[in-house]
This record gives structure tokens, C-alpha cells and sequence, in this order.
């Protein structure tokens, strides 16, 4: 799957885990930050679309430095998917 | 520090007769004074005209108490840019001699509190009441068992305070209970205090405004409360008291010195019966708490008076905690499963403040192979935490559920490594995540971060509680576990789950409900 197209993919599945507010979804861009300054979802947010993420494409996101960065925004986690599908 | 950074403020109240002698004194001294005037109605108001504008002044329309003038100072140098107030009273039992030495030891150390020590047995003192005296060493003794720190003179108003917001903050005295309270919560966020001899005089005359009864019962409950406020910091239970400011670094060993001795000479049994008294009277004296408890056993229709038990049983669950301080194995034994419940990893456990959900992880470590992370709101105690770590041979460990960051993902990383997760639900405070269900026939907010954690991940769903039978040093606590809900459900109808069994267990054995917000 292209980047461009699991990013759509990864936006879609936000949507449908968070129940971010109407006008909120259509600002949603590949680098919004998920959290401050951004989408500002909290902790039980992310745990929402981490399972969800694991479910549809296997990849296991951690709380450590890398998880961290791997959840900055949605081309970010589009990136740790291809990285981890390039490695299984 | 500049010494036109220091402010030196003297609080008074119907003083006029000292009141010009310790301003020209001070004047002498240092160019930077503030006279507070708590309300007076004598010669004050014309006393201080006559200076003019050699000294600044701020004026309580009504007397309002030394604690009261001593903070309007405070706001007054803090305002004004000071970065440190020395006050002084305005009675002239203290010596304006003394200031140079205050002044040299604040530009030293501008972060310390400084205290000067009062000789009250030299010939100078002139006449010293005995109850002053009595007054100081109780005081003191206070002062240490509430901080494990001996000073020498915790009653002396001749001191020097930095201009720091942190000690200030959620102190709750109006009187001279304020002076102690501040030295108390001062040590608690690790300030220095230092302490430097000075003389003192008392005239055979001397105005004071010290209520032997009024303030001695207000320094009998403010100690009482800070007594208390740190053992449960000690045994971290601190969620207890509706306070803005905690024991925050408190050095276990430091902190509770006087329990930790009464430990060890006699261990449980001892300390049963010496922390009874502090804590029953407690119960008469922190109105909120007691409300709630009536409260609560009003909508049980029982007597309210029964809350008693519950303070009761609570007095002897901190000192059972105590004993996890002190490594002792037998709490370990003592903590028995009621139920032969099977326990499978990676399971969410959730309590309330009901029994002790400490002794609960205790309890959980005996009854399978399985690894335990109980989640807390707070930050508490962490020599108390690896105590529990070290005496469960790493099988329980206790983790910040903190507002920030990936919390809940930490709480899955737990679940993915096979450990149970333990939350307590009944708490809301720094949680964002909440839900209202009725609870014991009034609408109350629950936590809705593990049963969201549940019905996210699918982890089982169990309830938890550790209650104690008996009031003896060696009655056992019995371990409750319960399974809840499949976790197919969504998080309201777990959180609604979980508040059905909390009540049936609190209505089943109302004693050891702890929540007394």
C-alpha cells in the first residue's frame, strides 16, 4: 500500500475511534500533531488507535522514545506501518 | 541579595504602648518597614502617623489575626519586589540588636526560613511565663513528629520568611497557629530552615493576645491534622485530605521518626494503641471528613455516629501499612484470599477505597504466578512503594497513572507483558475521564480510564477489595476478588457493573468505606 493512501486509510480509522468534532476532521492533514498544539487527543485516544492499529495492520506501537515518535501525527504512523510491513 | 531586598515587617495589634519603641528600634537598624495593622483600636493609628513616611503601612479594617497580618505582609513584599520578610513583634520582646544577624544570615542564604532561637533562661528574659515555656517544647515536639526535624524554638515570631509562593500556598490558619503551620509546610517542600540564637525580654506587664484556650485548642487541632496529613503521606494516603499542599520529598525514615520509634520498640501492637488516641480524635475535629461519613451513613440509614468505625478502621489500616515500611513478613501472611478465585494474566482489577487496596496487592501476590501493576492518580510515596516491590519479590509493582502523556499505553505495554492491571475507581481528582452513575441513592463520579482500558483492549474485568476482620494487631485482611462483566461490553455498562458490586460490598460491611470526601 502506498504512504499517501494508508494515510487516508490511518485518518479514516482516527475518525472512527475519536469522536473529534465536525470541524475538527476536515482540518485533519498528514502532520496535524495528534496531541498538543494539534488534535489534542488524550492518553485513552491513543490507546483506542494503537489496538486498532495492531488489529488491521499487525504493527505494535510502544510506550517508549519510538512509539512516541512513531505517534507524532498520521504520516508518521502511515511511516512505522510501511517500516514494519517491509520487515515481516 | 541586596538588603534593600529585605523587607522587615512587624504585625501588631493594639500594641501603642511598645508599638513606637520597636519601630524607632528597627528604624535604627534597617530603612525598609512595614508595620501591619491587624485592625487596631487604640493609639496605633495616630502612632504610626507620627512616622510618617519613613515606614509603609497596610491596615485590616477589622482584626483578623497574626497568621491574617502575616500573609497581607507577605503580599505586600511580594508585590513590592522584596525578595525576603523579617518579622518582628511589636510586644518588643524581641531585640531590634538582633536584625544585623538576620539581615547577614537572609543575604547568606536568601532560599533558608530563619528562626531565631529565643534564650528564655537567661537573666535578661526578664518574666517568663511558664506556660510559654510549656507552649515552646510542645510545640517543638510537634514540629517533629510531624517532620522528623527537632527545632529549637517552632513558636518564635522573630523570624525571616523568603518571598516564595510554595510556602505559602494552602495554609488554612488565621492565628498563631499560622507561624507553626508555615514552619511545618515550609519543611514538607524541602525550604531550609536555619536557626540563630537571639535575646528576648519579657516586661512584667507584657501584652499579649495569645488565648491560652482558643489558640492553645487551634494549635491542638492544626497539630493533630499535620500529624496525620503525614503519616498518611508516609503510608501514602495522602488522596485522604482535601488539601492543595502534601508532604511532597518526605523522607520516609525523617518523617516518621516518633512512629518509626514506636515501631520499633513495639511494634504493631504498640503503635495500635498509641495512634488510636491521635486519630480518634481526628474524628472530632476534621468536620469535612466527618460530614462525609455521616453523610454516607445517612443514605445507608444507619446512625451516622457509626462513622466512628470507620476512622477507627482506617487508624488500623494505616499502621498495618507501617508495617510494610518495616519489611515485617507477617502483614504478608496475615492478608488471606476469601475467595478461591482463579486470576489469569493480563486481567484489570478494580477497587474503590474500600479496605486497603495497598494490603491488596500484598494479598494479590500470594495467590498466583501472575504479575501485578496497580495504577494510582497520584504520585506517592516511592521508598513506601518499593518496600511493596522488594516484599512481594517484584510481583507487585505501583505505577503513576499520570494526566499527561501515554498513560494508557503504558497500561496496555503492562497488559502485553502479562502483568494485572489495579485501579481504584471511586477517586476522580487529575482524571478526565469520567462518568456519573447513583451510588448509594446519590449521583457520584467514577474514574472511566480502566473500564475504557477493558473494553479497548478486552482485557477481563474483576473487582477487587482487601477488608479487615477483627481489630486486633494480628487479625487478618481478606482478599475479594470478583469477576465482572465479559469485557465485550462497552466502558459505561463495566463502570455501571463495577458501581452495582461497590455498593452491594459497601452496603454488606459499611466499616471500612475510606473515601471521606
Amino acid at each position: 500500500m502506498r504512504h499517501q493512501e494508508l494515510c487516508q486509510d490511518i485518518k479514516s480509522l482516527l475518525l472512527s475511534v475519536t469522536n473529534l468534532p465536525a470541524n475538527e476532521q476536515k482540518e485533519i492533514d498528514n502532520h496535524t500533531p495528534l496531541f498538543k498544539g494539534g488534535l489534542g487527543l488524550d492518553s485513552i485516544d491513543v490507546l483506542e488507535l494503537v489496538v486498532s492499529l495492531e488489529k488491521r495492520y499487525g504493527v505494535k506501537i510502544r510506550n517508549d522514545e519510538k512509539g512516541q515518535q512513531a505517534l507524532a501525527n498520521v504520516a508518521s504512523i502511515a511511516d512505522e506501518i510501511l517500516h514494519h510491513q517491509r520487515h515481516t | 541579595m541586596l538588603p534593600s531586598e529585605i523587607l522587615v515587617a512587624i504585625p501588631t495589634y493594639n500594641n501603642a504602648k511598645t508599638l513606637a519603641h520597636v519601630i524607632v528600634g528597627v528604624l535604627q537598624k534597617h530603612n525598609h518597614v512595614l508595620v501591619i495593622d491587624d485592625g487596631c483600636t487604640d493609639e496605633t493609628t495616630a502612632i504610626l502617623l507620627t512616622f510618617d513616611k519613613q515606614i509603609q503601612i497596610v491596615r485590616h479594617e477589622k482584626n483578623q489575626g497574626k497568621g491574617a497580618a502575616l500573609y497581607s505582609g507577605f503580599l505586600h513584599a511580594k508585590k513590592h519586589g522584596y525578595r525576603s520578610i523579617i518579622t518582628i513583634d511589636a510586644d518588643a520582646q524581641h531585640q531590634p540588636q538582633d536584625l544585623p544577624l538576620f539581615i547577614e544570615k537572609v543575604i547568606a542564604r536568601p532560599d533558608a526560613l530563619v528562626i531565631g532561637v529565643r534564650d528564655m533562661q537567661s537573666q535578661q528574659a526578664g518574666f517568663v511565663p511558664k506556660s510559654s515555656l510549656f507552649g515552646r517544647a510542645f510545640s517543638n515536639f510537634w514540629v517533629f513528629a510531624e517532620t522528623g526535624r527537632l527545632l529549637k524554638d517552632t513558636q518564635s515570631g522573630f523570624r525571616a520568611y523568603p518571598v516564595v509562593e510554595a510556602i505559602y500556598q494552602g495554609l488554612s490558619q488565621k492565628s498563631y497557629a499560622y507561624e507553626i503551620e508555615i514552619i511545618v509546610h515550609a519543611l514538607w517542600q524541602n525550604c531550609s530552615i536555619l536557626e540563630i540564637p537571639i535575646q528576648v525580654y519579657y516586661p512584667k506587664n507584657r501584652i499579649s493576645h495569645f488565648d491560652p484556650w482558643q489558640d492553645n485548642l487551634k494549635l491542638t487541632k492544626l497539630h493533630t491534622r499535620l500529624f496525620l496529613m503525614n503519616f498518611c503521606s508516609i503510608v501514602s494516603f495522602g488522596n485522604l485530605f482535601r488539601t492543595k499542599v502534601r508532604p511532597l520529598a518526605i523522607n520516609e525514615k525523617k518523617g516518621a521518626a516518633l512512629l518509626h520509634f514506636f515501631f520499633a520498640l513495639g511494634g504493631t501492637r504498640l503503635c495500635y494503641l498509641l495512634a488510636i488516641f491521635p486519630l480518634g480524635f481526628f474524628y472530632f475535629v476534621d468536620h469535612q471528613s466527618r460530614r462525609a461519613m455521616s453523610s454516607f451513613y445517612k443514605r445507608l440509614h444507619i446512625a451516622p455516629s457509626r462513622g466512628f468505625r470507620n476512622f477507627f478502621y482506617f487508624a488500623l489500616s494505616l499502621i498495618d501499612r507501617l508495617a510494610i515500611c518495616h519489611d515485617q513478613r507477617t502483614i504478608k501472611q496475615r492478608v488471606t484470599c476469601a475467595r478461591n478465585t482463579q486470576l489469569v494474566s493480563g486481567s484489570i482489577l478494580v477497587g474503590g477505597h474500600y479496605g486497603d487496596w495497598l494490603l491488596c496487592g500484598l494479598g494479590l501476590s500470594k495467590i498466583a504466578s501472575v504479575k501485578i501493576a496497580l495504577f494510582v492518580n497520584q504520585k506517592i510515596n516511592p521508598q513506601m512503594m518499593q518496600r511493596l516491590t522488594d516484599l512481594t519479590q517484584d510481583q507487585v509493582k505501583v505505577v503513576f497513572l499520570g494526566d499527561e502523556g501515554n498513560n494508557a499505553l503504558l497500561a496496555k505495554d503492562y497488559l502485553d507483558q502479562g502483568y494485572c492491571l489495579g485501579f481504584m475507581a471511586d477517586r476522580v481528582e487529575g482524571i478526565a475521564r469520567k462518568i456519573t452513575i447513583p451510588f448509594l441513592g446519590q449521583e457520584k463520579d467514577f474514574s472511566l480510564i480502566p473500564f475504557k482500558i477493558a473494553a479497548i483492549t478486552g482485557a477481563p474485568l474483576f473487582f477487587f477489595s482487601c477488608k479487615k476482620a477483627g481489630f486486633m494487631p494480628s487479625s487478618p485482611y481478606l482478599l475479594a476478588i470478583k469477576p465482572l462483566l465479559a469485557s465485550e461490553h462497552e466502558a459505561k455498562s463495566l463502570a455501571h457493573c463495577y458501581v452495582k458490586e461497590l455498593e452491594s460490598t459497601v452496603r454488606a460491611d459499611p466499616r471500612h468505606w475510606f473515601n471521606f470526601v
